[in-house]
């Protein structure tokens, strides 16, 4: 029996593995949605936040390739927030400060589409935080299916 | 935005919301809103954001609307059980 590889290994991917595994999260927040049981719903969300957090570091390896590229004993103090932000932070926030480009485009993208696409990633990253995996509180799967929603949107976008 | 524009929005969100306001910046041009409201108590986070995203964009053009990075909103109990960590 073959054995199964340490997932828990810390990696340095490229953006394209970033991107193919926020949609592994996504899939897997979507398969605790099937599941129609409110239980699961903390995890629904927890996990389609992961998967814009994924994507915006994508984003962030994207624009900051020289900086992502760095092993931590070759981070200066120049370049020490975008690396953190990429391979240490949850902070959604300080991650779409540092992508500035990245608003306008996905607003276009949205009227495009007709619908608020960066007010629903501006509202994601200003409403999920990486503490809902200590939370004691429980949130419903109608709201967790919401959020799956538009993460489902938003995934193609910042792809 | 101005600071005239940035004051009008705030006031706006204060009347419409009930709520303690505030804008920090957070790059040139760019700011954060945090929102503490009694009418967000038992709404869930995503609802929030799309009350005061809509009138965000009911002030704001739409070059306008980029210039406010994040809303962030809490309900006045949340404020007060929240650690600050």
């Amino acid at each position: 029996m073959a054995k199964p590889p340490n997932i828990f290994l810390k990696q340095r991917l490229v953006a394209g593995q970033l991107r193919a595994v926020a949609e592994r999260r996504f899939d897997d927040a979507k398969a605790l949605c099937e599941t129609q049981e409110n239980a699961r719903a903390n995890g629904v969300q927890y996990l389609a936040g992961i998967a814009i957090e994924i994507l915006l570091k994508a984003q962030l390896v994207d624009r900051y390739p020289t900086e992502s590229k760095l092993r931590s004993h070759e981070v200066t103090d120049a370049s020490r927030v975008v690396w953190s932000l990429i391979w240490r932070s949850h902070d959604l926030e300080e991650m779409l400060n540092h992508l500035p480009q990245l608003s306008a485009g996905v607003r276009k993208q949205g009227e495009r589409a007709g619908l608020p696409y960066w007010e629903w990633l501006s509202g994601i990253c200003g409403s999920w935080t990486i503490f809902a995996r200590y939370s004691t509180l429980s949130t419903t799967m109608d709201t967790a299916k919401e959020m799956l929603d538009r993460v489902r949107h938003l995934k193609e976008v910042l792809k | 935005m101005t600071d005239v524009q940035l004051q009008e929005l705030l006031d706006e969100l204060k009347r419409r919301f009930h709520a303690q306001v505030e804008a920090e910046q957070v790059s040139p041009g760019r700011f954060r809103l945090g929102v503490v409201s009694p009418q967000f108590a038992g709404v869930p986070g995503l609802r929030r954001q799309d009350r005061i995203w809509e009138a965000i964009d009911e002030m704001l053009d739409r070059e306008q609307t980029l210039d406010i990075s994040l809303v962030l909103a809490y309900s006045p109990d949340e404020i007060e059980v929240a650690p600050n960590v």
